[in-house]
């Protein structure tokens, strides 16, 4: 390139590059090295901690009480919201030959969820959820079936915000399994019709699920992203509680930053969340690019 | 709008009287005081036609306006005065931003309402850095209808814990559907519980944890009792503050600040009664944690600061008091106020309720204990849990003894 | 190597038939009263237009889709409600369908894994547990690999589909078709993704398949050029219909309808409406339709019929005339490359040999045939 030319292209990236550098890389350099203080917001000072941030993160009885309720929540959210789209999406699908409306409506019914506002959903639930007045408890004592305190019992508290988590995320991944399905080549099918593949399920062996390869790890990296940084939920239902039985790495992250001021520890929580996320990024496009692409 | 537009016409007027002072204003909280805080601006500024006062937007909460205001003083934006809520004008003082008033308190703070009960909500280490600007205390809201099928009557509401025990096991076993008394496992109520039995959270110069007392084991056998004996159940707070309007639950320890809100939700369901919180210590030993807001002094501009002053020493007069009483339900964190009947005996005699909480305010009120140091929140939620273990079945002494050392350990007391 | 791929006993019956077979899509009726035999041995083409109703018509015949009303017939037995499987018809796609995620290997052993191993048995490691299961693997396997030699896909068994070629894919879509060891084999536009060279030869290779294997073929083509080259016999179909089938010369020739005239052919045949101007050319012109192919046009001083040239398209080995004629029908006519041509505008006279001459019925467009 010609020295004009790319002085051209420099002065038209810059601003760009300058607010990226401005917004973006400045503020994670200093997330990455408060991670390393005892700052206090509004503190006058800060003093060198090393890893003693981390080792409270992994070592502490709450550090690890966060992790570990956010590792079940994702082992829950993540098969069981993948694995539900990909019914519901099949069920629409081929409902969607013979009764094309229903279909449709149905369609937009599973999606509802992702298109709401979450925090107004989350009071809806916890209507619902109420122990004596919600309308899940009024049913099932009427049907002479024990009233579980579905969001303030310590053992259940986990797996009802799990099960919100799943009701949220069904519909998005249920719209990306239908393009998936959609982008399957007609003539596959037919194929495998006439190679001798048909049955339902070996149709689904042998085409349908091998062709959603692509389609099904980009939908499990997406859920796990969302099941990871799970917060607004538990913001507004729970706040980590009851003692901290629904304690995650984010809620944890806000807690620690933002109601006990505690910037370094958030920090170090913060860094260990993108390490985390960064990595699974990494492992999708590795992936993506080896196997299900099918190269 | 009208008086201030009079009193900038009147400044204008009179030229260059004084130099114009503006004062930044922080509150929070604007569904219950956005109103309560433009009419105080307004009847502060018709009388100091010199100054301004311009309010920031108001923060969500009390949480998030700290949280504001931190950032704010790193950026060197804070503005001049800051209404905070009562147990978090540490955090500014632990960080040097809150500005001592001592210099400024008149020579006899109890002639002009201000009562060392009072001045107690603002007070640390003998300097006074906040001011009490609303109040309120722990109560026993009752649903008279559930305790008349219990078989019991407001006239003879117990005034003891085993009274109410007691009475709470009754309206519990009334139905599936209906719970007996419910109180938050939380630092505040365990601190008010506490003090109702004389105890103290900490030793008077913050070094040592000190309700691992006796006080302390009784306050959270209260808990455990009402578990145990009246079916309290571990249902949430946002859960228990929708059943007791829903005439669901009988009797529940909140906050007075709650009172119109319940009020207005029980409607015409039943007659929502406040009782008084029972008193177990000598009056002498026992304080009521007060929550609420004061107001603290961040400019460090001596020109501001007088101005700032005045407009503190008006927000916390009898007359601002009136206005914040009226518009919010707060208890008045002015003695005059409720001594004097000129000032809120209509509104008393037509708000029963609210004298049983200001009387108690008046007569019990003592300082919300923050925790000090970089800990200081995250005990309190540690305190939650551990309560909610009693709450759950384990035993008091022994919990409270756990929780004592884990605590000291936190705040680095030994 | 041949003899794993014989095919079944010549019989009289036809080895596919459809009879009287129509396809309607709601209102549309897209295959109208259809019947065509295809022997075994015999390699037909289905020549249409897109839209001529031609893949239908292969998709009922490979079971695909139901016939709304007709018959399917299989060496002379019903097959109409038959699943594409039990036909054991073998079809090769358009786009060659071929399961990406599978080896060539495995794309090819696909037919005989379904119809051989039990769903169980189809499992990864299934083949450990049974000695049964391991020797029908076996043997799926010895004929994968024949079947792959035949197509020179020996050296490629382990590749991804997406690792080939488009004639490499092309092949394994034969393959995979040809395994089963099917009654009879359909071939839905299998040049159209080719680029010219390799359809040249891929054509070869298909007609060398179709000989060395002995099965009935069915060729569905919009392009004449591989319809001509490839087939016994063509079926010209023309709005869901069939307007002939006759052998590739024959079509030629002597086409039955002024639409298969049209339709047939490297130029569109110049027709005469009944008229003065067709009866210069041949005197059933009075009252039928004159048809002159392009290419028997010639130019001659003397001859009957008087254009005005309006451009000249240089083709190397001929060269295309578009004219107008004297009554002003756009013609078109071929001449040898290296002839001198008059520049546009002039006035020309062209001729054409009597036996080169078509006559159609005005009304009908039907065949009309003449004396030469």
């Amino acid at each position: 390139m010609r020295p004009r030319e790319s002085l051209t292209s420099l002065v038209l990236t810059a601003p760009a590059t300058l607010a990226l550098v401005i917004f973006v890389f400045l503020p994670v350099a200093v997330v990455f090295l408060l991670a390393f203080t005892n700052y206090q917001i509004g503190a006058p000072g800060l003093g060198w901690v090393g890893l003693d941030n981390f080792e409270q993160l992994f070592g502490s009885r709450l550090g690890r009480n966060a992790l570990l309720n956010t590792l079940t929540y994702v082992a829950i959210v993540i098969p069981a919201s993948v694995g539900l789209g990909l019914l519901v999406a099949l069920g629409l699908h081929a409902l969607a030959r013979s009764m094309p409306r229903l279909s449709d409506v149905l369609k937009a019914v599973y999606f509802l969820p992702v298109a709401a506002t979450l925090v107004a959903m989350a009071v809806s639930w916890q209507m619902l959820l109420h122990p004596s007045l919600g309308l899940i408890n009024t049913w099932s004592s009427a049907l002479g079936l024990p009233a579980p305190l579905w969001l303030s019992d310590r053992g259940l508290v986990l797996y009802t915000l799990s099960a919100i988590g799943i009701w949220q995320s069904v519909g998005y991944n249920m719209v990306l399994f239908l393009a998936g399905l959609a982008a399957i080549p007609p003539a596959l099918y037919d194929a495998a019709e006439v190679d001798g593949a048909t049955g339902g399920w070996s149709r689904f062996w042998l085409v349908t699920w091998p062709m959603l390869g692509p389609t099904t790890l980009f939908v499990l990296v997406v859920t796990a992203a969302s099941a990871f940084r799970v917060f607004e939920t538990v913001a507004t239902l729970t706040k980590g509680g009851p003692a901290f039985a629904s304690d995650t790495i984010v809620y944890a992250l806000y807690r620690e930053g933002f109601v006990y001021f505690k910037a370094g520890y958030a920090s170090a929580i913060t860094v260990v969340f993108f390490l985390a996320l960064l990595l699974l990024t990494a492992l999708q496009v590795w992936v993506i690019e080896r196997k299900v692409h099918y190269r | 709008m009208k008086t201030s537009l009079l009193a900038l016409g009147l400044a204008l007027a009179a030229g260059s009287a004084a130099a114009d002072t503006t004062l930044r204003v922080h509150y929070a909280i604007p569904t219950i005081w956005a109103d309560t805080q433009a009419a105080l601006a307004e009847a502060f500024m018709a009388a100091h036609p010199d100054v301004t006062i311009e309010l920031d937007g108001p923060a969500e909460g009390y949480a998030e306006g700290v949280q504001r205001l931190l950032r704010e003083s790193v950026a060197g934006t804070a503005p001049d005065v800051a209404w905070v809520g009562l147990n978090l004008w540490r955090v500014l003082e632990a960080r040097d931003l809150a500005q001592p008033l001592d210099a400024f308190l008149p020579e006899d703070p109890e002639a002009q309402g201000y009562t060392g009960a009072l001045l107690s909500l603002g007070r640390f280490e003998n300097t006074q850095y906040a001011l009490g600007t609303s109040a309120s205390t722990l109560v026993a809201y009752v649903n008279p209808d559930l305790v008349e099928r219990a078989g019991g009557s407001m006239e003879n509401f117990p005034t003891d814990y085993d009274g109410i025990i007691e009475l709470a096991a009754k309206i519990d076993a009334l139905d599936a559907t209906i719970e007996g008394v419910w109180v938050s496992p939380h630092d505040w109520r365990f601190q008010s519980f506490l003090g109702a039995h004389g105890g103290r959270p900490m030793t008077e110069n913050e070094s040592d944890i000190t309700f691992d007392s006796d006080a302390g084991v009784a306050a959270a056998t209260v808990y455990s009792r009402f578990a145990s004996e009246a079916g309290m159940s571990t249902m949430g707070q946002n859960d228990a503050r929708q059943a007791f309007p829903a005439g669901t639950l009988g009797i529940m320890f909140e906050s007075s600040s709650l009172m119109t809100r319940f009020a207005e939700g029980a409607g015409e369901r039943f007659d929502m009664t406040v009782t008084p919180m029972p008193i177990v210590a000598a009056d002498e030993e026992v304080y009521l944690p007060t929550g609420g807001s004061g107001i603290v002094m961040l400019t460090d501009d001596a020109e501001k600061q007088q101005a700032a002053w005045d407009y503190i020493s008006f927000v916390t007069s009898p007359e601002a008091q009136k206005i914040i009483v009226e518009t919010t339900g707060y208890a008045p964190t002015n003695a005059l106020v409720v001594e004097d009947a000129s000032y809120l005996g209509d509104f008393y005699a037509q708000n029963p309720n609210a004298r049983v909480a200001h009387a108690q305010v008046a007569q019990y009120a003592g300082p919300w204990y923050a925790y000090p140091g970089a800990e200081g929140v995250a005990v309190t939620d540690v305190i939650a849990a551990d309560l909610l273990g009693v709450v759950e079945g384990a035993d008091p002494r022994e919990a409270v003894e756990n929780l004592a050392e884990t605590t000291r350990s936190m705040l680095g007391f030994n | 190597m041949n003899d794993i791929l014989q095919s079944a006993p010549h019989t009289d019956l036809p080895a596919l038939s459809l009879r009287g077979v129509s396809k309607r899509f709601g209102e549309a009726e897209v295959v109208s009263d259809f019947s065509l035999d295809l022997y075994a041995g015999e390699f037909v083409a289905l020549l249409g237009a897109s839209g001529s109703g031609k893949s239908t018509t292969l998709r009922m015949l490979a079971g695909l889709e139901r016939p709304s009303s007709g018959q399917v017939l299989m060496g002379g037995v019903d097959v109409t409600d038959l699943r594409p499987a039990a036909r054991n018809i073998a079809l090769m796609f358009q786009s060659y369908a071929l399961y990406p995620h599978l080896t060539v290997r495995q794309n090819i052993a696909t037919p005989l894994r379904q119809a051989l191993l039990s769903a169980a048995a189809r499992l990864p490691g299934a083949a450990l547990l049974s000695a049964k299961t391991r020797e029908t693997e076996a043997a799926i396997n010895s004929r994968t690999q024949s079947v792959a030699q035949m197509l020179r896909l020996d050296g490629l068994l382990d590749r991804k589909p997406g690792q080939l070629s488009g004639g490499q894919q092309q092949r394994v879509a034969l393959a995979r078709a040809l395994v089963r060891d099917p009654s009879a084999f359909l071939l839905d536009e299998p040049l159209s993704n080719l680029d010219t060279a390799l359809r040249h030869t891929t054509r070869e290779e298909i007609r060398d398949l179709h000989r060395r294997t002995g099965h009935a073929f069915l060729l569905v083509t919009h392009d004449q050029a591989d319809a001509l080259s490839m087939a016994d016999r063509i079926a010209v179909m023309i709005a869901g219909r069939v307007a002939q089938c006759a052998p590739a010369a024959d079509i030629y020739h002597r086409p039955a309808t002024r639409e298969v005239a049209r339709f047939i052919g490297a130029h569109r045949m110049n027709i005469f409406s009944p008229g003065p101007e067709a009866a210069s050319l041949h005197p059933r012109g009075a009252q039928d339709d004159i048809g002159i192919r392009p290419e028997a046009l010639h130019i001659d001083p003397k001859g009957p019929l008087s254009a005005t040239l309006q451009c000249a398209a240089f083709h190397g080995e001929e060269t295309l005339l578009h004219l107008r004629s004297d009554s002003g029908a756009e013609l078109l006519a071929v001449t040898d490359g290296s002839a001198p041509l008059p520049p546009q505008g002039s006035k020309m006279r062209f001729a054409a040999p009597a036996a080169r001459l078509h006559c159609f019925d005005a009304a009908t467009g039907i065949r009309k045939e003449i004396a030469a």
